[in-house]
């Protein structure tokens, strides 16, 4: 069983994302189930997407990624990326996108009063974590000229961890399934 | 009938695809719901490629949704209808007739509970309902499952002709699975509508006999039929009973630990009405009974009503499983931690030692909503006087939550109402969408008009009921005339103004507080994510930026409007806007008391500074 958790916020794309790798999992003989958190907001609010693929044909079970069990996590904003850290463990492989996104409580007044906040780069930094850095936001602006594509480089680095070498399967379900990406698809030299 | 042939290659689907293929698959004709996360997709499924003709009732109530269903049934089409939990409360009151009209059509009423509240108000235990209605109740344990459960609910509706509750969890109708679908071969009912007043005209001795012909209905069908499934040891003396989202959660833990000799397993998907025999069975060598299900402890309640007094073994659930919240891997394998120390002494893996703090982030209005500049000119014109703001779901009651309750749906307008009659001297506000509005704010408004109360209601119109996806409004589909319908039931006075002009908002909320009678504030402004042709020439021509030679810093627009398009750089404190993410709404320009915002719009006849 290979756990894999995306995680991010609204707008992202994580929903799209998953629904993706788990073609791409079926399609190289993987069983595989997902499950999507949005909560009530249509944008901005956490999100995140868990997929547990088992090994061979063993069946899938409950819909949680238990603690401890997490294998690899990727993650588009370094906030959400500390959300999910209890359910690693120590050898779970993590890509997390440097820039953070911004967070409302911040400026609402919620946090009048409070200890501030600590910078999330500084706190997964100090964790006794291997965190390959990411600017997915950033490079998918410079390639293709719009944050949307974040998602296909994040996606990348999940099938890099759920071990799957065939990029070209991954590339083929993206494309098809977001059709609207299709235009971008000369930016990443494919 | 005949259920098989006609197998397709497997496709993911979650909970709600599934629900639908289901229906399709087993011939639904009619289809009828409200929206409501976590089941607010099951109708864009089956929308969205209607090649059996499936007759669509978006209803504006579950009410009406649940009526036109039993309606539909009655004349012999297979029908669905869909709602999440709360939902059934307003649908109750139909469902408790359900059960003697012997419908002819098969129905299954699917209904989306939320334990954890992750999409909701409330987490609402609804199991209680079954045995109230007197209707089955099966709960599905997987995606696959929902749709075998599903399609299994109208062969059981129609051997019975009484309608089937399926009950999904938000985990399963967000999770997705590969699921196989298996067409119906059936020939379509000849759908007709028989007199029959025996039946049909339930009162006084009929309704008795009809009660007592569903009670002796149901209770057969209870004892001929299985209701469960059963895992690992039969010989052990250790009973484990589950339902729904808890089965997958447990056969894990067991298998993961190889429990699996130490424990017997029973999944009872039919949790209402129970099969006591196949009960009986299963604790009849037992010397423990442990019930592990989310919320209530309906099925440990349906269990011990039972077999009281017919089994010898002691039966446990809530003593050992909160009431609330989800019942998670970490809660069962706690229990399990302690009622086999030698199997799982050591399940986690090595958890690094980690401390860190991570606020929520439960997300907020979009950029572009219209909700934003309404919320902004409301306090403008209440916080001064500490005025009351009564909330509603929906959009609006999304974070930054500045309204003062957020309870069920027209809890806005409701509550209001006792508020102001009991304190007429303190300034409030009811508000709700338009949505609430029609699915029973109307007649709470209607209500305060008979009653004479002195009330302001905010009516947000984005035209959408947008937080469930986007499904239509009356006033998105042109049929109602919104403000004949206020003027005609009575409303005082009604103000229409433009969600995107808080200033004019909040002149008219401090121009209603002077008036007496019920008062409208119809606020206009389309959802964000539903651009008119208005809205996206503003994307493509409109452009903003912020003069910070005359920013004020007074931060208005970015602390108290709080877009999220304006952002705040890290070493200066300057603000700018993000024009990736602002929608040209240009609220905050009436907001700026600096005139700091500019903006360039080919529309507009002189460029304003």
């Amino acid at each position: 069983m290979t756990n894999l958790l995306i995680a991010g916020i609204g707008g992202q794309g994580v929903n799209t994302l998953a629904n993706v790798l788990a073609e791409v999992c079926r399609l190289s003989g993987k069983n595989c189930q997902y499950t999507v958190h949005k909560g009530g907001a249509q944008s901005l609010g956490t999100v995140y997407a868990e997929l547990r693929v088992a090994s061979g044909n063993s069946p899938v079970l409950g819909s949680s990624i238990p603690k401890g069990k997490l294998d690899v996590l990727v993650a588009m904003d370094p906030w959400e990326a500390l959300r999910h850290l209890p359910l690693a463990h120590a050898a779970t492989k993590s890509w997390v996108e440097s820039e953070i996104m911004p967070l409302f409580v911040e400026r609402s007044g919620e946090m009048n009063n409070k200890t501030p906040l600590l910078n999330p780069l500084r706190q997964l930094q100090r964790l006794p974590l291997e965190i390959g850095w990411r600017h997915y936001r950033r490079d998918a602006i410079e390639q293709t000229g719009t944050p949307k594509m974040a998602n296909y480089l994040a996606g990348l680095d999940c099938i890099g961890g759920l071990g799957i070498n065939d990029v070209a399967v991954f590339e083929h379900i993206f494309f098809n399934t977001i059709p609207a990406s299709n235009k971008y698809r000369e930016s990443f030299c494919i | 009938m005949r259920w098989g042939s006609g197998i397709v290659t497997p496709k993911f689907a979650d909970g709600n695809a599934a629900i639908a293929w289901a229906a399709e698959d087993a011939g639904v004709r009619y289809v009828s719901h409200y929206p409501g996360s976590p089941v607010n997709r099951v109708i864009d499924v089956i929308e969205k490629n209607n090649s059996n003709n499936i007759i669509i009732n978006h209803s504006l109530n579950e009410h009406i949704a649940a009526l036109s269903a039993m309606g539909a049934s009655l004349c012999g089409a297979r029908s669905l209808v869909v709602m999440k939990h709360v939902g059934l409360n307003i649908a109750a009151d139909p469902l408790n007739y359900a059960g003697v009209i012997k419908i002819t059509g098969g129905m299954v009423v699917v209904v989306g509970t939320d334990p954890g509240a992750h999409s909701s108000t409330g987490e609402e235990d609804v199991h209680w309902y079954a045995p109230q209605f007197n209707l089955p109740l099966l709960e599905p344990v997987s995606v696959p499952g929902i749709y075998e459960s599903v399609k299994n609910a109208y062969q059981i509706s129609e051997r019975i002709q009484l309608p089937v509750l399926v009950f999904t969890p938000g985990r399963l109708a967000y999770q997705s699975s590969l699921i196989e679908r298996d067409k119906i071969p059936d020939e379509p009912a000849l759908l007709r509508f028989d007199k029959n007043p025996e039946k049909l005209i339930n009162v006084g001795k009929r309704a008795v006999e009809n009660h007592k012909d569903h009670v002796l209905r149901l209770a057969r069908y209870a004892l001929e039929t299985s209701c469960t499934t059963q895992a690992f040891n039969p010989a052990s003396k250790y009973g484990i009973i589950t339902r729904g989202c808890t089965y997958a959660v447990v056969c894990e833990l067991i298998e993961g630990s190889g429990l699996g000799e130490e424990v017997h397993l029973l999944n009872i998907e039919r949790t209402y009405p129970v099969n006591l025999e196949e009960i009986l069975a299963f604790a009849k060598d037992k010397e423990k009974i442990i019930v592990i299900e989310d919320q209530d402890g309906f099925l440990e309640t349906m269990i011990k009503r039972e077999a009281f007094g017919k089994v010898s073994c002691s039966i446990y659930g809530k003593e050992y499983f909160p009431a609330w919240g989800e019942i998670t891997y970490e809660q069962i394998l706690d229990f399990f931690t302690q009622e086999f120390p030698s199997e799982f002494s050591n399940d986690y893996e090595q958890v690094p030692e980690i401390e860190f703090t991570c606020p929520e982030r439960p997300g907020t209005f979009c950029e572009g909503c219209p909700h934003r500049p309404a919320f902004y000119a409301i306090d403008q014109a209440l916080n001064a006087c500490d005025g009351v703001i009564g909330g509603d779901i929906g959009c609006s009651s999304l974070p930054p939550h500045r309204t003062d309750w957020l309870l069920c749906m027209n809890a806005g307008i409701g509550l209001s109402q006792g508020i102001a009659q009991v304190l007429p001297e303190r300034p409030l506000v009811s508000t709700g969408g338009e949505g609430s509005l029609f699915h029973g704010g109307l007649i709470s408004l209607q209500s305060a008009v008979e009653n004479n109360i002195n009330l302001t209601h905010v009516v947000f119109d984005n035209r959408s009921i947008a937080m469930t996806g986007h499904q239509g409004s009356p006033t998105s589909s042109g049929n109602t005339d919104a403000r004949k319908l206020f003027d005609s039931i009575g409303v005082s006075h009604i103000f229409e103004v433009d969600a995107f002009v808080p200033s004019k908002i909040t002149h008219a909320i401090e121009k209603a507080k002077s008036l007496r009678g019920v008062k409208v504030i119809w606020i206009r402004g389309d959802c964000a994510l539903q651009p008119n042709q208005e809205a996206l020439r503003r994307l493509r021509e409109r452009t903003l930026a912020i003069d910070n030679d005359r920013c004020g810093s007074c931060t208005r627009c970015y602390s108290e409007l709080q877009c999220p398009a304006i952002v705040k750089e890290p070493v200066t404190a300057h603000l700018s806007i993000d024009m990736d993410r602002c929608r040209r709404c240009a609220a905050c320009l009436d907001v700026c008391p600096n005139n700091a915002i500019l903006v360039s719009d080919p529309a507009m006849e002189v460029m304003c500074d």
